[in-house]
């Protein structure tokens, strides 16, 4: 068999400080293609961090570690190159753009990430495709990128994008917070529905929340806790149960004292 | 005489050039061979209006107050600028499906009727030439003569009085409705552009003027001047692309009377140096302006946009919305005038102006005055300047698109709400290729300054 790189998204020893303040502590995480991984910590423990700094956001520090993705070194590129190498980071506070429509913005993502894949005819189905599944009207594709948008609209953006960027990895970040469930079945179906798809099947997704309740609708293979900026426990998906019937607190004073 | 500093100043790359004076003395000779009823403005009146011109103040508000050049300075370093647009002419009837087009060009009134004008003009529009106005329209003409754009109080408008040179009125009669844009392009081939717009909407007519303003001249002076009736509607754009060593000096004017809507497009791509002034006078209970309007400097480009309401009547409302951005070392400046007479109750006005500075050598200054002298009434202002914001930089960047491309995507969409007003879908494409094209050759745009 040719030797070739695994097919992973991964975070090795990973140590992120912003504004000289060290707030991830060495994260080891990896994603499989094709596998959910599920992050979840309460608010605080450095879950946005850890996403932002594989996007590459300038304001989070690299201190130690890497961030590879099927074998490419992330940390050496751009936030652009990073999007154009596989990798797509949801926003959980996603930015409004005045005056960019969300046909154009979603036209000029799709011709950076997969260059002139797509005849527009083609690149419309996937559109109104879509749009169905998240329960759209096509009149939002003329609205201004997240301007004046509800937060169930935002995130219903965001997974539009997911679908029409079909990247390798997906980083979920927050995507089930302050939707309605209506909202968060929206979000579900359009993650299934991606999964399902020739684009993303081997599709590898790391969701990151404080809730459990959004791993009802996408199930994870694996469930990782974070505290203050550590990866404190793994497990199956009965690791997401335990946390909604005991908190985080347990697992924080388990952390203590085996620490 | 007074050394207005621009009268003195010599015109760059005409074959002959000529002060201000020059140009005056030989309008004059060449309006006096000329006679009755030819004549736009009397002899006599020129004088007056050229001696206004040099009595009046350079208009540019205090020094220090980020004005970085007067208009002296600005004409003397004319001859070294050269990118950007080239100030061709863009619209024609046919793109714009337009009902007449009505060219001035070099001191000439050409009109290219379409197949619809001869409807029109036999329901009674009325389109001519100054120089050949039938002596009813002369009348409405010499009654409607300055009520719009009072030049004697600016020493601009008061120029293109002394030296107007083509003339073109406009008359739409009571309760006529006009679909199609009516097309006025002015553009000169010589280095001198003198034009003077009259348009007349009587009660309940309603039209849309589309008013390219393209070429090189060197020099372009006019004005516009607009009365609407009761009820009448109009839609004024202006496509200002003339090309990058050019001055421009035009100062527009409307005067509405009881329930007339005035709607002001106003974008101002082009010129070395543009100085545009729009006034809008709502005179009559229930009148209402709009004005959306934009400019982008770049190189060593200069744009001087004065947009004034006067709420003279009660009921009244007003919406000014201004987008105005500059790369490189362009520059620009924006004064936003509001006035609420203090019998004019029950009024409303917004005025709402955005910056963006692509550059660190880019300068614009955003003078808001709001002049409100009645207590019942509602006014708003609201105004923001700074960079490309980068929390929208990195999300764009995120998606895989390249930050140059981002930063001109994010330029391009901060001008969009405003060209998205603009009344008629080819001027639209027209602004937002010219605006795309101008971003792409632009060497700076920057998000971190």
């Amino acid at each position: 068999m040719e030797a070739m790189a695994e097919r992973v998204f991964q975070a090795r020893d990973l140590h992120v400080s912003v504004a000289g303040n060290e707030i991830l502590k060495g994260i080891d995480l990896t994603v499989e293609a094709g596998s959910v991984q599920a992050l979840m910590g309460p608010n605080g423990s450095g879950k946005s961090t850890l996403a932002f700094a594989m996007a590459g956001h300038p304001n989070y520090r690299i201190d130690a570690g890497s961030v590879t993705l099927d074998g490419e070194d992330l940390l050496a590129l751009s936030p652009d190159k990073r999007a154009r190498a596989g990798l797509f980071l949801s926003f959980q506070y996603p930015a409004a753009i005045p005056g960019v429509s969300v046909a154009n913005f979603l036209r000029a993502a799709r011709q950076a990430v997969h260059p002139d894949d797509l005849t527009p005819a083609k690149f419309r189905k996937l559109i109104f495709e879509q749009l169905d599944v998240l329960d759209m009207d096509v009149a939002f594709m003329s609205r201004y990128v997240n301007d004046g948008f509800s937060g169930g609209e935002k995130k219903r953006l965001e997974m539009l994008q997911l679908a029409v960027m079909a990247p390798k990895y997906a980083i979920l970040d927050e995507t089930d917070s302050g939707l309605d469930v209506d909202a968060l079945r929206a979000v579900g179906d359009s993650v299934e529905a991606l999964r399902k798809s020739d684009a993303g099947r081997e599709t590898g997704f790391l969701i990151i929340t404080h809730y459990p309740r959004i791993l009802r609708y996408i199930v994870p293979d694996r469930v990782h806790i974070m505290l203050d900026g550590k990866i404190v426990s793994s497990g199956g998906p009965e690791l997401a149960d335990v946390i909604e019937r005991d908190g985080y607190e347990a697992l924080r004073a388990e952390a203590a004292s085996a620490g | 005489m007074p050394a207005s500093a621009l009268g003195e100043q010599q015109l760059p790359e005409t074959q002959k050039t000529l002060t201000l004076r020059e140009i005056f003395a030989e309008t004059i000779r060449s309006e006096s061979r000329s006679h009755e009823p030819g004549e736009i403005v009397p002899i006599a009146l020129r004088e007056r209006a050229f001696q206004r011109f040099e009595d009046l103040p350079i208009p540019g508000g205090r020094a220090g107050r980020g004005w970085k050049h007067d208009y002296a300075t600005i004409g003397r370093t004319l001859a070294a600028r050269g990118k950007g647009l080239t100030g061709e002419r863009a619209l024609d009837q046919k793109r714009l499906e337009a009902a007449v087009e009505i060219t001035m060009c070099d001191a000439l009134v050409r009109a290219e009727p379409s197949g619809r004008i001869g409807e029109l003009v036999a329901a009674g529009l009325y389109v001519s030439s100054l120089r050949e106005l039938s002596n009813s329209a002369r009348e409405l003409f010499v009654e409607s003569f300055g009520r719009a754009v009072r030049w004697e109080d600016d020493k601009f408008a008061a120029l293109a009085v002394a030296l107007a040179d083509s003339g073109v009125m406009i008359r739409v009669p009571a309760g006529m409705r006009i679909p199609e844009p009516l097309l006025i392009a002015h553009g000169a081939s010589l280095n001198l552009d003198f034009p003077y717009v009259l348009v007349i909407l009587e009660d309940g007519a309603e039209a849309t003027i589309v008013e390219e303003v393209s070429g090189a001249p060197a020099f372009g002076c006019g004005i516009v001047e607009v009365a609407l009736g009761e009820r009448a509607r109009l839609d004024y754009v202006v496509a200002q692309r003339r090309g990058p060593h050019s001055m421009l000096f035009m100062s527009r004017g409307a005067v509405c009377a009881r329930d007339a809507t005035c709607r002001w497009s106003v974008a101002e791509m082009g010129g070395g140096l543009s100085r545009s002034v729009v006034t809008t006078r709502l005179e009559g209970a229930g009148a209402s302006a709009e004005l959306d309007g934009f400019f982008f400097t770049d190189g060593d480009q200069h744009v001087d946009l004065t947009t004034s309401v006067d709420h003279a009547a009660g009921s009244t409302t007003s919406r000014t919305t201004v987008k105005s951005a500059a790369t490189d070392t362009g520059q620009g400046r924006y004064l936003g005038n509001i006035r609420i007479a203090p019998h004019a109750t029950g009024s409303d006005a917004t005025l709402r102006d955005d910056v963006l500075l692509l550059s660190k050598g880019a300068h614009i200054d955003s003078i808001p005055a709001l002049e409100i002298a009645s207590n019942d009434v509602k006014a708003f202002h609201g105004a923001t300047i700074g960079s490309i914001d980068q929390d929208e930089l990195f999300y764009a960047e995120s998606r895989g698109i390249a930050r140059p491309d981002a930063e001109r995507m994010i330029a391009l969409g901060f001008f969009n709400p405003v060209i998205a007003r603009f009344p008629n879908a080819a001027v639209r494409e027209l602004l937002t290729s010219a605006l795309a094209a101008k971003l792409g050759a632009a060497e700076h745009v920057e998000s971190a300054l």
